[in-house]
This record gives C-alpha cells, sequence and structure tokens, in this order.
C-alpha cells in the first residue's frame, strides 16, 4: 500500500550527530563534573524503555472508545451536527 | 561508548505516521475479453460472475491497450498541430503506433513530470524532499535526469514553496511545485487565494501566475488520521482564478496533470494518495492531456446521476454492484424493482469550474442526483453542486440532491471507516434519492 519512503541522512547529519550534538555534549559535561554516569545512564534507559513498553501493552489491552467518540470534542458547547444520522445508518445496516 | 540518546526519540517523520497496513492481496483479474473495436465511451462490462469491486478489480480501469487508447477526449500532444487538436477517435492518426504501459498513479504522474521537464525548458519541479524520489516516489530519479537545478527541495516551508512558485510564474516559467501532503496546503492557501488566484485580475492580465500547478496528496489511506487524510478542495471553490483538478487513475492523472501544467490559469491538482499504488492501469507512453473542466460519464444510465471525484468513485462502484446483487445481509433492504436501476456514474474531475453541462444533461436525463465526495459536508463541493443543479432543474427533479459525504468532524483515525463515505452508505442514499 502506501510506502511514503523518507530521504537518506547524509554524511553531514550523521557527523554531525556524532561530533555536535548538544545532548551528547552536555551528558559529557555532566559526566566530567561527576553528576552524571555511563551506569547511571543505563539503568534509566533501561528502566524508561521498561515504562514505555509497560504502557504500550497496558494500552493495547484497552478496549476501543464507543463509536459516539468521533463525533465528541468537535466544539465545546456544541454538538456535531451529523450524530442522529449516524445513529439510524448504524442501526439500519447494523455493522459493528 | 555512550549509547545515543537519540534511540529513544520517537520519529515524527511522516514515514513512522504511514507504516503501511497490510493491504488485501490482489485476487487474479478476471479475464474480459473485449470484442468491440468501435469507439465506444464506456468502460468493459463486470465479469458475469459477479464479484465485489475494490480498485485493483475495477472495471472502471482500462487494462488493456486498446481500451486506454480509446479513453474520451484523449487528444495526443505531439503530433503536428493539424492532427493535434481534435478530439481523439479509435484507429486514427497514429494510434497503430501507440505504446502503453502498466503504471499506477504515481508513475504515471512521474512520467508526465518527465514529459513536462523535457519539452519545456522552462520547467521546474520543486517541493520538499522531491529530489531524492518524493515521498511517494512521483518524482523519482526526475533531478537525476534533468539535474538539481530543476528538481530541487525547498525548505519546510508550504508558503514560500507557493509563493515562490508563484514568483517563478509570473517571470514565465513552468513551476511544478508539491506540496507533500494537501493538509499542509493551509500555509499556502494565502499565497493561492491572495495571489495566484488574483494575479491575472488585479493587474488587468499583464501579469498572471498562469505557469504554476501545485500538487499534493489528498483524501484517506486508512490510517492518516486528521493530518494525513484532507480533501481541501472545497476551501478553494471561492477562490475564482485557480482550478483544481483531482484524477482518479493513472491514465487520468497523467493526461489531467500535462493538461493542468499547460493551463494558462493556476491548478492545484490533487491525487487521491490511496490509489498511488493500488490503481493500475495501462497507460499511454506518449504525450497526451485529457481536457480540464470536462467530467466524464463513466457508467452510462437513466434512473438516477452518481456524481463523485477521487477515491469514491471505486466506493461508488462497489455500491452499484451491491444494488445490482446485493448479499444476504442487504437483501431485504433492496426492493427487487430496484436492483434493476441504471445509474449514470459520472467522474467530476475538474471541482473548479466543474462541468456544469455534463452534469446537468445527466440529471434532466434522470431527474434523481446523489453526490459523493470524502470532504465534510459543510461547505463541501457538494453543497455548490447541489445548489446549482436545485436551480437549474428544479421542475425536472424527482428527489432531493443528496449528499453522501464525510461528517462535519476532522477524519478520525480509530474510526475512519464510519467516517469516510463508505459503498454501503454510498448504496443508502442511492436507495434513499430512488424511492423517495
Amino acid at each position: 500500500m502506501i510506502d511514503a519512503h523518507s530521504p537518506p541522512r547524509s554524511r553531514r547529519v550523521e557527523d554531525w550527530k556524532k561530533v555536535d550534538n548538544p545532548l551528547l555534549r552536555l551528558g559529557n559535561y555532566l559526566e566530567s563534573q561527576g553528576w552524571w554516569s555511563a551506569v547511571e545512564e543505563q539503568a534509566l534507559c533501561t528502566q524508561q524503555r521498561k515504562d514505555v513498553m509497560d504502557a504500550f501493552q497496558r494500552a493495547e489491552r484497552r478496549k476501543k472508545s464507543q463509536l459516539g467518540e468521533m463525533m465528541k470534542d468537535v466544539w465545546c458547547g456544541e454538538t456535531a451536527k451529523q450524530r442522529e444520522e449516524l445513529r439510524s445508518l448504524l442501526g439500519k445496516y447494523g455493522r459493528a | 561508548m555512550r549509547p545515543s540518546t537519540a534511540r529513544y526519540i520517537p520519529s515524527h517523520s511522516p514515514s513512522s505516521l504511514l507504516r503501511a497496513n497490510s493491504h488485501s492481496p490482489r485476487p487474479p483479474r478476471p479475464s474480459t475479453p473485449n470484442h468491440r473495436r468501435h469507439v465506444t465511451n464506456t468502460i468493459e462490462p463486470a465479469p458475469a460472475g459477479g464479484h465485489l469491486p475494490s480498485v485493483a478489480t475495477s472495471s472502471l480501469l482500462r487494462m488493456t491497450r486498446e481500451a486506454a487508447l480509446r479513453a474520451p477526449g484523449l487528444r495526443w500532444k505531439d503530433e503536428p498541430d493539424a492532427l493535434r487538436d481534435r478530439d481523439h477517435e479509435a484507429g486514427e492518426g497514429t494510434d497503430g503506433a501507440r505504446e502503453t504501459r502498466k503504471m499506477n498513479v504515481y508513475q504515471a504522474v512521474r512520467d508526465a513530470m518527465g514529459i513536462a521537464l523535457l519539452k519545456d525548458d522552462s520547467a521546474l519541479v520543486f517541493g520538499e524532499d522531491v529530489a531524492f524520489g518524493g515521498v511517494f516516489r512521483c518524482t523519482m530519479n526526475l533531478a537525476e535526469e534533468f539535474g538539481r537545478d530543476r528538481v530541487f527541495n525547498t525548505p519546510l516551508t508550504e508558503q514560500g514553496i507557493a509563493g515562490f512558485g508563484i514568483g517563478l510564474a509570473a517571470m514565465g516559467h513552468t513551476a511544478i511545485a508539491e506540496i507533500q501532503f494537501s493538509d499542509y496546503i493551509y500555509p499556502a492557501f494565502d499565497q493561492l487565494v491572495s495571489e495566484a488566484a488574483k494575479m491575472r485580475y488585479r493587474t488587468g492580465g499583464q501579469y498572471d501566475a498562469g505557469g504554476l500547478t501545485v500538487r499534493a496528496p489528498c483524501m484517506s489511506v486508512g490510517h492518516g488520521g486528521l493530518y494525513h487524510s484532507q480533501s481541501p478542495e472545497g476551501f478553494f471553490l471561492g477562490a475564482a482564478g485557480i482550478k483544481v483538478v483531482i484524477p482518479r487513475s493513472p491514465l487520468q492523472a497523467k493526461g489531467l496533470l500535462l493538461a493542468a501544467i499547460r493551463d494558462p490559469n493556476p491548478v492545484v491538482f490533487l491525487e487521491p494518495k490511496i490509489l498511488y499504488r493500488s490503481a493500475i492501469e495501462q497507460v499511454p507512453t506518449s504525450d497526451y492531456e485529457l481536457p480540464l473542466s470536462r467530467a466524464e460519464v463513466l457508467l452510462p444510465g437513466d434512473s438516477l446521476t452518481l456524481l463523485s471525484y477521487g477515491t469514491p468513485l471505486y466506493h461508488c462502484e462497489t455500491a452499484l454492484s451491491l444494488l445490482r446483487s446485493p448479499p444476504p445481509s442487504l437483501a431485504h433492504l433492496i426492493p427487487a424493482s430496484l436492483r434493476s436501476a441504471q445509474v449514470e456514474l459520472i467522474d467530476l474531475r475538474t471541482i473548479l469550474p466543474w462541468d456544469i453541462h455534463t452534469v446537468i444533461k445527466s440529471v434532466e436525463k434522470t431527474r434523481r442526483l446523489v453526490i459523493v465526495h470524502e470532504a465534510g459536508r459543510s461547505g463541501g463541493v457538494g453543497s455548490e453542486i447541489a445548489a446549482e443543479v436545485q436551480k437549474r432543474c428544479f421542475l425536472r427533479l424527482e428527489a432531493p440532491v443528496k449528499r453522501v459525504t464525510g461528517w462535519d468532524t476532522p477524519v478520525p483515525l480509530v474510526f475512519e471507516k464510519f467516517y469516510i463515505p463508505d459503498a454501503v452508505r454510498i448504496l443508502d442514499g442511492v436507495l434513499e434519492t430512488l424511492m423517495y
């Protein structure tokens, strides 16, 4: 189906990521001051990855919302016009 | 070695948002022997065994060379003037030597741009990420073939892309701009409406942005959500001076795009993105155009006019086959007398200015009209057409003009298929109108 393919990263971008990346530079500075270490970094990454995967699995287990959600939150204080129409169509054709 | 923190930053690129759902495999196409060699405006009939047409097996697509060469309104653009400016008739001229090739929509679009770049030295193609081939491969190898000073990337600015294109066009270039998704066209809207559409009018014809064509993928794709599924054509209806064109298939896309590029008005060319890979047909490899502002009657009929454009045309086709031979779950809703109704299916093709003549002629005959589009109901193309038709055909109409459209909400993600006017909803609209 749709295969949106992205541009290949250029050498310049890759080199910049290795050398000039501000995140890496800040990390190096923190390490040099003794406020952070590679071990702590690794532990934090592992913990965060686990948190994300747990949240992901919890989310996947949740049931789909009601179809009516599709027409909520369009406006504040107003309802989307076509709720009734959708409801009658579903009643008539009974799609899951 | 420090692990890179970049690993944990979620990607926001369109490619991650458009990771493909698996598309159902294309069933083998039943053979439809075409014994007719004379000129015909109709498509080959569906196989007698009956099936539920999807895009891959749609009979709206011209799957043979002969059918492709007989596409109505097709004009070859590589013949001397005398032969060129007539409506095409089968078997005349150099038809016998014409080649066609199986192409999908992105290949046909690419082919059209290649021809435009080849024949028009002032033509340029530009947009975000077009140089490497484009996120939908519409510009594959164009930069290699024509050079990076003719096919090039722009910065991330739709307003800039449109403004730059308008400037190029005003100075006599052929500017073929790409907006990566039609959902992103709004920053360019001011440039298109305030400048491109009005330039000819405000200068009394001394300047114009006619050389500008803005291409953008549009419509739903199954998982696009709010910002990769929109059909913004309705917003442009108020911008007189601009044209809006939406093709339904590869053959249409190539011919209409070449016509749009060469049309002396700025054109917004919206390509239904779900059709990029799923619509495949035989496309003539030569230079040809299809007429703008002319709708095409795809299936003749006399009971009702079904008018649409882009992706929903295939849902219309499915709806008509459901009407003809409903499955058991729907059979009780469709009276037997209606199952033989001949519905006239029309592809609007050019949204602005739209082909009033063809639509009115059809509604005068059938007296009933159903308009289908993915864009929301309010202020959409359907409302404009319905108003015009009721004005001109009021006493002939036997039912109110019915619009089957997306709802007046943003395009939802999880519930997209309940938003899109699908075959069942279209069938419901057709039945309601037939039984009025």
